[in-house]
């Protein structure tokens, strides 16, 4: 019974009683709904005026004139007119704190109370002083403001970025390099990551001495890289090449078969896709993901059919398999559609129990991710505990080869990386990553999503967030690159750049035709009147923009009412009761 | 003297406002920069004592001539409980008056905004014509947007999100910047006039 | 003929009370009966999330909560995914208050943020992690003298608690020391005010939250880059509820919106059809 009469429940019935008696005004105008009305002009008046003396007037006035005692000492003490252990009980007198007040608030005080004489008869101009103040106060803020806030941004948002984006589309396809400043900033990413590594390396001996030879061949093979990028244009230069392989890598993670397919073969022999690869439906299918598969059934069909794609195959593939050409032909056949790395590893007999734990899904992303040389190493590492890759490391110790000591290095050095070396290799990653999809899908646009790109890849970006990312985009590469407009096929994308481009225009021509209509105020004829005619469709349109979106403010204030109602349904059940039968008594009193 | 002394009050402060935007860094200027806005946030909250005078004399004024006494004496008593609860117990989490501010003024605001809703809906039916291009195209693009911004729209057909972007992003944002830039010249020049004191209606009648 | 013209006459003077109790109905019924229709979030709102994403841990995040219970429905929800994202992200928050009604509505949203069970565990303490400076009249004069010096406008917390004590306010001098600016807006003072000021004068990143009325007028600041993100009404607070992954009442609210708005729709067009087909018949 308690239960049924406690502050909270008063509460409730309060909240659905006050919210029922406005509501009633629906059904027509009655005495509860105008005392509700009056109750809450009341509650609000008292509501404001408790709120500004407890958070205004006392703390931005009255403690300013007069001081309270704790800052009356703290001002003495910090004069050096108080010793320390004086300060507790320090007597400070009210003259002492009226002494220590801020004078000029008076004149706010006294400004503050001259406003009182709008209700004066005789005297009221005397409270066009405060008024004054606090209006031409606000005519100066509101000249800066409206130019420094408005005016200005506004207008330069107008006129520059006319085609919202600038593409770099058909010279990428033949350069197969990337934008200068683009391929600067990933170029710098992978130094500082290269560089962050060497660091590392640095710092513990053993370590380095884990790195081993394979990997410093492999460093100074892409410092030089780096370094040359000069040569990026000649057709076979070390640099070319090794985009290429890159290119057929990154296909491979962005999941685009058909297009993987076609930058294979045309990097490799130049071939038609429909004569060197059966159709999607016959491929086989295996236990793991869809796109290495494919990568490896692909190279297969390249080795097998182009002589010329063998090299770079290799490339592709396994650049680190540190095997004769046959024996990788061999194990990139794919008899029986088992993980192409586990085949490897057999094929050089290696025992079951010294293999690494293939049913981890992250072992085998990062197998496979190693095989088709993707690079996105640290990522998969930074999913790894430390126990994991010492694990990993451990079961890999008794290979040997390249490609095994390479692995083994990188395991090493992530074990034992400092959280901030590895968090730059993450950001080093995805630069290279987003940098390739982009580059890949022919559409690099400037502006905003190089803005973008370049806040989702530098160094001190990577959050949790974009690791998120990262596994979205792995589940469903299209959707995630919606929101960078890299959709669809070239010609769909052309459309949407030239619907853009249309927009943008649409925006320039609203823009001035509005201003047009607003600022001549002679009559509107002959081409001025066709402008302003212009003008007034675009204010339109956005008047329903604006009235489109006033309906939902306003629904969605009644749907929190009817929410809060919901919330306490037996209480507000019974408010409904009560007021339905106090509006018919009232009803019958009125008629009587 | 009634009006002069108003004029140069405005005139300084107006050109003070505009002057101290370019005169960063000077010790003194944050000073009285920081006094002069502390100052006006101050003056401002007398005008709330304003408010309840004109509120509390209107009312009693009312009832003494016997209009409307309940709910004026309700709106009284609902005034003076408010304000006595908060110099009595404060306005703490838990005090009196924030249990009132939770479960009166809330409800009673937010109910009354809320009935808007349903008279848009009554005017929606009535006064929504598509009686000319314009009101046309209000109306077109009003129905665009607003079915565009449900999930409803979404599974009706799932470009109709797009549109409505569209629409927010190009015709909308044309019309709306050229009404902000309109209003920014527009308050850049009653600005100067009130500063120069060529606007003077603030000064009243006399 | 003239029975059908007669019918759509009456048709249009249908007592107003049928169409509040049909909204009424549209907007109960999908409260009751909720059918969680899925819906994408907008890039808008996407751009607010992430721009709190890309703070880093400690950064002090200044929110301006400018509303009253007026937009309580459009706007606590996002306040409350707001704090729970801030906290989650382990960041500090510092709020301050221009409307007089905003404050305990504020305090409502903070208590139920640190009750939220991952922020629970964090052990989040007040005036160290996040404080509530309560609310002060002055509208752009407030935020000029924010700009100057936040402790002589705002000397002392809600609570009461000189700002001197607030060891969160310690590094919060000015607005300028803030890493992230975000508006909560009901209206004037508002998003406008805040644009001009925070962001046009003192070059703050800011992102902002109104009520869907202001929504359109805001888009120019959007579209210019000087709101780094926009969330609209109840529409963009349930977007952002999405993309933190706690789905409240805003998001619960999207069905009786979806219905609400096809009633609307409906009337307009109803409304339209008998107009035109008896001003054909007048005529």
């Amino acid at each position: 019974m308690g239960a049924l009469f406690s502050v909270e429940v008063l509460g409730a019935f309060l909240v659905c009683f006050s919210t029922l008696m406005i509501f009633s005004f629906l059904y027509q105008d009655n005495p509860f709904y105008k005392f509700a009305e009056h109750v809450f002009v009341g509650v609000s008046t008292g509501y404001g005026v408790v709120l500004v003396w407890f958070q205004i007037l006392r703390p931005n006035l009255i403690n300013r004139l007069l001081p309270p005692v704790d800052a009356v000492r703290q001002q003495l003490f910090r004069a050096g007119q108080l010793a320390p252990e004086a300060y507790p009980d320090h007597p400070v007198s009210l003259l002492e704190r009226l002494a220590h007040g801020q004078f000029i608030y008076y004149v706010f005080l006294a400004l503050g109370i001259l406003m009182l004489f709008k209700i004066s008869r005789k005297l009221h101009w005397l409270s066009r002083w405060p008024l004054a103040y606090v209006i031409g106060a606000f005519a100066g803020i509101q000249i800066i403001q409206a130019a420094q806030g408005a005016l200005v941004p506004q207008l330069e948002a107008t006129m520059k970025d006319f085609s919202g984006k600038e593409t770099v589309v058909t010279a990428m396809e033949s350069a197969g390099v990337l934008p200068q400043g683009e391929m600067g900033a990933r170029r710098q990413a992978q130094v500082d990551w290269i560089a962050d590594w060497l660091q590392a390396l640095g710092e513990d001996s053993s370590r380095a001495a884990a790195a081993g030879l394979a990997w410093q061949g492999e460093l100074e093979q892409r410092l030089n890289g780096l370094a040359g990028l000069s040569d990026i244009e000649a057709p076979e230069s070390r640099v070319r090449e090794g985009f290429k392989a890159m290119r057929v890598g990154q296909a491979a993670v962005v999941g685009a078969d058909a297009e993987f397919e076609r930058l294979l073969c045309a990097g490799l022999g130049g071939m038609p896709v429909e004569e060197s690869l059966p159709a999607p439906g016959q491929l086989p299918t295996t236990e793991l993901a869809p796109w290495q598969d494919r990568l490896v059934l692909v190279a297969t069909r390249v080795w097998l059919e182009s002589p010329a794609g063998r090299a770079g195959l290799l490339e592709a593939c396994g650049r680190y398999l540190d095997l004769a050409p046959a024996v990788a032909a061999e194990a990139l056949a794919f008899p029986a559609g088992r993980p192409p790395l586990v085949q490897l590893l057999k094929s050089e007999g290696f025992p079951a129990e010294r293999q690494p734990d293939w049913s981890l899904p992250v072992t085998r992303r990062l197998a496979d991710s190693l095989l088709s040389e993707v690079n996105p190493r640290p990522v998969l590492l930074g999913e790894w505990k430390a126990e994991q890759v010492r694990n990993l490391l451990a079961r890999l110790a008794p290979l040997d080869g390249g490609y095994r000591s390479e692995l083994q290095a990188q395991l090493a050095i992530f074990a034992g990386l400092p959280d901030s070396a590895r968090r730059a290799a993450d950001a080093a990653f995805l630069s290279y990553w987003r940098a390739g999809v982009l580059r890949e899908l022919r559409l690099l646009r400037q502006g905003w999503l190089r803005h973008t790109i370049a806040l989702h890849t530098s160094p001190d970006r990577v959050t949790p967030y974009t690791r998120l990312q990262l596994d979205a985009f792995r589940r469903d590469p299209a959707g995630f690159l919606e929101p960078y407009g890299v959709t669809g096929s070239p010609t769909q994308m052309r459309v949407n750049m030239l619907v853009e481009i249309f927009s943008n225009l649409l925006v320039v021509i609203g823009v001035c035709a509005g201003v047009f209509y607003f600022f001549f105020s002679k009559k509107h004829t002959g081409a001025l009147g066709v402008v302003s005619k212009v003008g007034i469709a675009f204010l339109m349109m956005s008047f329903g923009a604006s009235f489109g979106y006033t309906v939902m403010g306003r629904i969605s204030l009644a749907i929190g009412r009817f929410q809060d109602l919901l919330a306490w349904p037996v209480m507000a059940g019974t408010a409904l009761l009560v007021l339905i039968v106090a509006l018919y008594l009232e009803s019958r009193r009125a008629r009587v | 003297m009634k009006k002069e002394i108003p004029l140069i009050i405005a005139f300084l402060l107006g050109t003070w406002m505009i002057l101290e935007n370019f005169l960063t860094g000077i010790p003194w200027v944050s000073t009285t920069k920081e006094a002069i806005t502390n100052g006006g946030i101050v003056i401002m909250a007398f005008t709330y004592v304003l408010g309840i005078y004109s509120i509390v004399s209107v009312n009693v004024a009312r009832i003494k001539r016997g209009q409307d006494v309940v709910p004026k004496l309700a709106l009284l008593a609902a005034l003076a409980l408010m304000v006595g609860l908060g110099f009595w117990r404060g306005i703490a989490e838990g005090s009196p008056f924030n249990w009132l501010y939770l479960n009166l003024y809330v409800p009673l605001q937010a109910t009354m905004f809320s009935l808007l809703a349903f008279y848009i809906a009554s005017a929606a039916f009535r006064a929504f014509r598509a009686r000319s291009l314009e009101a046309t195209l209000l109306l077109g693009c009003a129905t665009l947007v607003m079915i565009g911004r449900i999930p409803v729209g979404e599974k009706i057909w799932s470009g109709l999100p797009g549109i409505s972007d569209w629409i927010m992003n190009f015709p909308n944002l044309a019309g709306k910047r050229a009404i902000m830039i309109g209003a920014s010249l527009g308050a850049i020049s009653t600005g100067l006039r009130v500063i120069l004191g060529l606007e003077r209606s603030y000064l009243g009648g006399e | 003929m003239n029975a059908l013209l007669r019918g759509l006459q009456r048709f249009l003077a249908l007592d107003r009370r049928w169409i509040f109790l049909l909204m009424a109905l549209c907007i109960l019924t999908p409260l009751i009966v909720p059918f969680g229709l899925p819906f994408s979030t907008d890039p808008a709102v996407e751009n607010l999330y992430q721009a709190i994403e890309d703070l880093d841990e400690g950064s002090v995040v200044l929110v301006s909560c400018d509303y009253d219970p007026g937009s309580k429905p459009e706007l606590q929800p996002f306040t409350e995914a707001l704090f729970r994202h801030i906290f989650r992200r382990k960041l500090k928050v510092v709020v301050s208050c221009l409307w007089a009604g905003a404050p305990p509505l504020v305090n409502q949203a903070i208590e139920q943020a640190l009750q939220a069970e991952e922020v629970k565990p964090l052990g989040l303490r007040e005036k160290i992690d996040y404080v509530n400076l309560g609310y002060k009249d002055g509208r752009q004069l407030a935020m000029l003298g924010m700009g100057e010096n936040i402790h002589a406008t705002f000397p002392q917390s809600y609570d009461g608690t000189p700002v001197s004590q607030i060891s969160l306010m310690q590094s919060l001098r000015k607005l300028g020391d803030s890493d992230l600016f975000v508006n909560v807006s009901g209206g004037s003072p508002g998003t406008k005010e805040w644009v001009e000021t925070a962001q046009g004068r003192f070059g703050l990143k800011m992102v902002a939250a109104c009520t869907a009325v202001m929504a359109p007028d805001n888009i120019p600041y959007y579209e210019a880059g000087q709101l780094a993100g926009l969330a609209g009404g109840m529409k963009g607070s349930a977007d952002y509820e999405q993309l933190v992954g706690v789905p409240g009442l805003a998001t619960r609210g999207m069905d009786a919106q979806s219905f609400g708005h096809l009633l609307i729709i409906a009337f307009i067009a109803l409304g339209n059809v008998a107009y035109f087909m008896t001003r054909g018949r007048r005529n």
